[in-house]
């Protein structure tokens, strides 16, 4: 072993004990930020996923819509069908409308959902808490579940929907009824924006509540690989008549996935502090190191160490810290995620807050995700910046002049 | 004798001040060679260790000429001199310079791991020097649990441990009582005559240095 290292390990852990008060410190600083910093990332990344999962099963991977309303949407959507990397096609409206429960009014969001026996393209199935896909039919509706909540719908309530084209029809003098719809089921996704607020139809039924004869408001596209779906959109945007466009899913969220973003950039900016001041910690306890052993570092000289040497005895400190701290790290925050939802529910259980847990956040367990991408950068990080702690202290230790240093007294 | 092992020609050392450069050495005329013993005194700013660092290149000096060997070395590059003096030279200062991470017998080894790897004989030859200064039964004790005199005691083995040439002391028993000092400077001197190394000693009293082959007496900057 090269003596600077040598020496540095020493340093870190002398002879007779198991490590030095200041070595324990700083490497517990570093796992500490490594740790929080593994462990916010991968649980934001968890809830983006799934968000981004929910969106894509919500809102499909591209639309293709028009200024207007525009008929033909069956065909597009068939010939759409045709492209290879499509999974699923199928055209759709969507708008608002007010519905009445009783003396309760909403004005939910209404989309029309593909019913037929082929490849979906929402996802609805795997959402539906209560009632089935294939009991939708032009005279029933299937209601979110906030929506449900604070009406009181349960399956089989009728209910009251009145639609814009009644008020339309109003200025012509012209009365429409209300149509009574019957709830068939009651979903949810679990992201927020869509569970308060959104009822699902038939098309055919979208098409008489709108108005629209056999127009549609788009066509939504389900991709077998979510990767290409740049490629799909702009292959498509190609083939498709002026003032029709093909937008990808992220085109169509983008403000919801810029927030998502730079949340996650802006809680990794906040627990970076946590490995700059450990690093901070590092840099005076190594400098103080420094300056208690000029002497020492004198005599070293005398015993033939280069300057470049006894930079490194010094140095290398911070580096083997940055070593040690990013490792314990990095084991430590895979084992707290790993028992998360262990541990959040007996953290739960002590306070006695289990119950508010599940209604605020609809889900009992935390949603991972281990992106390699962030694991590599921390890390990277982590040691760059342990090892720069080093670098001053090291650098002045070797610009000390032996004879200077040996009479400093 | 035979050759000198170091030899010095009118070297020079002045200090800056802000009153002008302060001579401290004008023209020191100096050599040793193998085995002998010589003793530096003069009093306290003379310029004694000033003297020790030009000798052995740990300062440069203004002026003059250094050979150890027979070889100058003025003009070698850092890393040639600190090559050549980590085998010529071992050193001993007043006040010990062990590193306090670790034990006596770590702290010897350190002077040869500094030239390269260490073999088990290298620890056998370790153990066998603080034997010979009566540390046998501290060999894992940390400098902090030391006394002064075994502190010195290990320096002394870590100065012999590269098996050098000549050993430097500068004041080596500054910081010991009497009785103490007589013990190490007895070991030392001791030491030095068994291994066949020269000794530069530099130290205040008067009967350490009669024990010496030569006396010299540091004044006005020169011997
Ligand atoms: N780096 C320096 N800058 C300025 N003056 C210095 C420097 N180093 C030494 N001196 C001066 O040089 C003179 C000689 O110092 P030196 O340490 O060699 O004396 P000494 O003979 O070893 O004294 P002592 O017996 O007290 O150890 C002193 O006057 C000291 O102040
Ligand atoms: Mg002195």
């Amino acid at each position: 072993m090269p003596w600077p290292l040598y020496l540095a390990l020493k340093q870190l852990f002398p002879t007779g004990k198991r490590c030095s008060f200041y070595a324990a410190t700083s490497v517990v600083g570093v796992m500490l930020g490594v740790m929080v910093l593994i462990i916010v990332q991968s649980v934001m990344n968890g809830f983006g996923h799934e968000i981004r999962s929910k969106i894509v099963d919500v809102n499909s991977h591209i639309r293709i819509e028009a200024n207007q309303v525009f008929s033909g949407g069956e065909m597009l959507a068939e010939q759409v069908s045709q492209e290879p990397e499509v999974a699923a096609a199928s055209p759709y409206a969507q708008g608002m409308v007010m519905l009445q429960y009783g003396a309760h009014p909403a004005f939910p969001i209404i989309r029309s959902v593909d019913t037929s026996a082929g490849p979906q393209v929402l996802d609805i199935d795997e959402y539906l808490m209560m009632g089935q896909l294939s009991d939708l039919d032009d005279e029933s509706l299937i209601v979110s579940s906030g929506l449900a909540n604070s009406l009181g719908i349960a399956l089989g309530s009728v209910v009251d929907v009145y639609t814009p084209l009644m008020l339309e029809r109003m200025k012509e003098d012209e009365i429409l009824l209300p149509r009574e719809l019957e709830v068939v089921g009651v979903f949810e996704t679990g992201w927020n924006q869509v569970d308060a607020n959104t009822v699902l139809c038939t098309l055919s039924l979208m098409q008489e509540l709108y108005g629209l004869d056999e127009g549609v408001h788009g066509v939504a596209i389900r991709l077998h690989d979510e990767d290409k779906v740049v490629a799909v959109a702009d292959k498509l945007n190609a083939m498709l008549p002026p003032g029709v466009n093909a937008h990808t899913w992220m085109e169509l969220d983008r403000d919801f996935l810029f927030i998502l973003g730079l949340e996650k950039s802006m809680m990794f900016f906040i627990m970076l502090f946590i490995l700059l001041v450990a690093s901070f910690s590092i840099a005076s306890s190594l400098m103080i190191a420094v300056l208690r052993k000029t002497r020492e570092i004198g005599l070293l000289s005398a015993m033939g160490g280069t300057p470049r040497q006894i930079a490194a005895a010094f140095g290398l400190q911070g580096f083997i810290i940055g070593v040690i701290g990013t490792t314990l790290g990095v084991l430590g925050g895979l084992l707290l995620l790993y028992y998360r939802n262990e541990i959040i529910h007996l953290f739960a259980r002590i306070t006695n807050s289990e119950a508010a847990l599940l209604r605020y956040y609809q889900f009992s367990n935390l949603p991972v995700y281990y992106s390699w991408v962030d694991f590599v950068l921390i890390i990277s990080l982590a040691m760059v910046v342990s090892t720069l702690a080093g670098v001053f202290p090291a650098w002045r230790a070797s610009r000390l002049k032996p004879s200077k240093a040996l009479r400093s007294e | 004798m035979n050759d000198p092992l170091l030899e010095a020609r009118s070297l020079a050392k002045a200090f800056p001040s802000p009153e002008g450069p302060i001579t401290v050495l004008s023209q020191v005329d100096f050599s040793i060679s193998a085995q002998e013993s010589v003793s530096i005194r003069g009093e306290s700013g003379a310029g004694k260790s000033t003297l020790l660092y030009l000798l052995t290149l740990l300062e440069a000096p203004d002026s003059g000429e250094l050979l150890w060997r027979g070889e100058p070395v003025l003009n070698k590059s850092i890393r040639a001199v600190n090559r050549l003096r980590a085998k010529l030279l071992g050193f001993v200062f007043q006040s010990f310079y062990l590193m306090p991470e670790l034990n006596a017998l770590e702290n010897v080894l350190i002077a040869k791991r500094m030239l390269g790897g260490l073999s088990s004989a290298d620890k056998t030859k370790a153990e066998g020097l603080l034997k010979r200064v009566g540390l046998e039964k501290r060999l894992n004790a940390l400098p902090t649990t030391l006394s002064g005199g075994e502190r010195q005691r290990v320096a002394i083995a870590r100065a012999l441990m590269n098996n050098p040439d000549i050993i430097v002391a500068d004041e080596p028993t500054g910081n010991l009582d009497e009785h103490t000092a007589e013990q190490v400077m007895d070991m030392l001197l001791g030491l030095c005559k068994e291994e066949g190394t020269a000794l530069i000693l530099v130290t205040h009293n008067p009967s350490f240095a009669s024990c010496t082959n030569r006396q010299l007496f540091l004044q006005h900057g020169a011997l």
